[in-house]
């Protein structure tokens, strides 16, 4: 009799001990599912963020990007992170700052054009900060979309210090404004790099273009001496010029 | 004694083979997960492959730029004919348009993918436009 | 008592083995639809009337032969030939257009309708006058 009850009390004791190990089996699954899920998630964040930088690239827009729940993002020099889990690479020109639980954020792009258009530049704003100019900058509110506050210095999060920035454009007060000063570097190199090439491509096409041969050695030579601080007047007189004389612009 | 035996027994064989099809349940749906994983990832690639038609068309390296204007979903001839100068990198693709090989990174790839899209081709000569296909490839 | 044991221990082999295989169908036939297909089909006949519509047809443009046929000019035909013309060199799928002029007696239609259509395009000329393309779904 006494036997009968211990082998009872035994046999409980090893089902308790194998409900045990599968239930810690299943908590060990479904927490590794909850991770992967959260994973899946940032990753959509971050293609989702992706699609709408390089959409934003194909015309000049605004658009409020927000998904209804906090996420971080950092911008890197080539990648941005959501999490800091999932990495985007881009390789295109884009400026932005690392914002932490952040539900909502302001995408916007603009043309730049030195004289002929170099690409349409993305930012990308946390709308809680506030920011500011050192000086008054031409443009530079009547630019901004909406949702952007423009306070006065001492009260912004942010304040674009003008004669510190590269080049003499309003791209470059929004780049300044919105990023921080190692996205800014990068992003300036991007668009100094992209303006070369986008030269050499006129350049070309003005060497490959019959005809009116002088005039378009003189674009061509007003192209090689053309740089991002330097005045664009004679380089689209030049251009026009060719339009009068019933030959190709070369842009 | 042998009728507790065989009670726990009877109890570890039903445990195990519970255990067992829990498992194989449990890789079924890991396998099933990373499946869907890659297919969306595929579905991602794929809708970026399809959506460098407008990207492309929009660069000002190939769009076509007239005094300052330009004409949307219509490129340059002359700038396509220089643009392959290994500035940008798609990827694994080819991109043509009409013949003009704007990118071409697709060496060793046997199987591809290919999506095309009309768009215009202008000459900047004689002033002309003409229709003509964007093919990606991947 | 042995028996009864072991026909409930199949018994729970049983239940569990036919659970996973029904799971396993519901995983398998429940996928999603090809939605994201249909979206750049759209892009594309948008595409397409966007170049058509620039086009050199002569001295003019495919636009400005559209806006002659609308109004009552003699362009129709050599619309409708170049419509034709392009869409099959440059569209992959079946298609139907229509020049639907603000004066609809002088609308230019290609071909009947689609049985079933794949995406659409629509654009609307300067003057008003609509054009529109339908890609058709190859069965």
């Amino acid at each position: 009799m006494g036997k009968r009850g211990q082998g009872m009390q035994f046999n409980w004791i090893f089902v308790v001990i194998a409900g045990a190990i599968l239930l810690s089996m299943f908590a060990g699954f479904a927490v590794k599912y909850v991770d992967l899920r959260e994973s899946r998630n940032d990753a959509e964040i971050g293609r989702g963020l992706d699609q709408i930088f390089l959409s934003s690239k194909s015309t000049a827009q605004y658009k409020p990007f927000d998904i209804g729940r906090d996420f971080d993002i950092n911008f890197l020099c080539d990648e941005f992170v959501i999490n800091k889990d999932y990495r985007q690479e881009y390789d295109y020109v884009i400026f932005g700052d690392d914002a932490e639980d952040v539900d909502e954020l302001i995408i916007w792009s603009r043309e730049f054009k030195h004289p002929f258009r170099v690409d349409n530049i993305v930012y990308v704003f946390d709308p809680r900060k506030t920011v500011a100019v050192s000086e008054n900058v031409p443009g530079f509110v009547e630019g901004l979309p909406e949702g952007i506050q423009v306070v006065s210095s001492n009260q912004a999060d942010i304040v674009v210090n003008v004669n510190s920035l590269p080049y003499n454009d309003l791209a470059f007060v929004y780049a300044a404004m919105v990023s921080n000063e190692n996205n800014f570097g990068c992003g300036v190199s991007l668009l100094e790099n992209k303006f070369e090439n986008v030269k050499e491509v006129y350049y070309d096409k003005a060497s490959n273009m019959p005809g009116c041969i002088s005039s378009y050695a003189d674009v061509k030579l007003k192209l090689d001496s053309l740089f991002l601080n330097s005045n664009v007047e004679e380089l689209v007189d030049s251009n026009r010029a060719l339009n009068s004389l019933g030959c190709g612009v070369v842009f | 004694m042998k009728k507790g035996q065989l009670q726990i027994q009877e109890t570890a064989i039903v445990i195990f083979i519970v255990t067992v099809i829990i498992a194989i349940s449990l890789i079924v749906f890991y396998r099933y997960t990373v499946d869907d994983i890659k297919d969306d990832n595929a579905r991602y690639l794929d809708e970026k492959a399809k959506g460098l038609t407008e990207i492309i068309s929009n660069l000002p390296e190939l769009k076509v730029s007239e005094m300052g204007i330009e004409a949307d979903w219509c490129i340059d001839e002359k700038k396509a004919i220089v643009f392959n100068n290994g500035f940008y990198d798609f990827g694994q693709k080819r991109i043509k348009i009409n013949g003009i090989i704007l990118y071409d990174n697709l060496d060793n790839v046997v199987e591809t993918r290919k999506f095309s899209s009309p768009v215009c081709l202008f000459d900047p000569v004689d002033e002309k436009k003409e229709m003509a296909k964007l093919v990606i490839e991947w | 008592m042995v028996k009864k044991g072991q026909i409930e221990a199949v018994g729970l082999v049983v239940i569990v083995v036919l659970l996973v295989l029904l799971g396993l169908f519901f995983l398998k036939y429940s996928g999603k639809g090809d939605v994201d297909e249909d979206r750049f089909l759209t892009i594309k006949a948008n595409n397409f009337l966007n170049a058509l519509r620039q086009v050199s047809i002569g001295g003019s443009s495919f636009e400005d032969l559209a806006i002659e046929c609308c109004s009552g000019g003699s362009s129709c035909a050599q619309i409708e030939s170049s419509m034709v013309a392009n869409g099959a060199t440059y569209l992959d799928e079946d298609f139907y257009f229509e020049l639907k002029c603000v004066d609809e007696s002088n609308s230019v239609v290609k071909s009947t309708n689609c049985p079933s259509t794949v995406a659409s395009g629509h654009i609307v000329l300067i003057s008003g006058d609509e054009m529109f393309v339908k890609l058709c779904r190859n069965f």
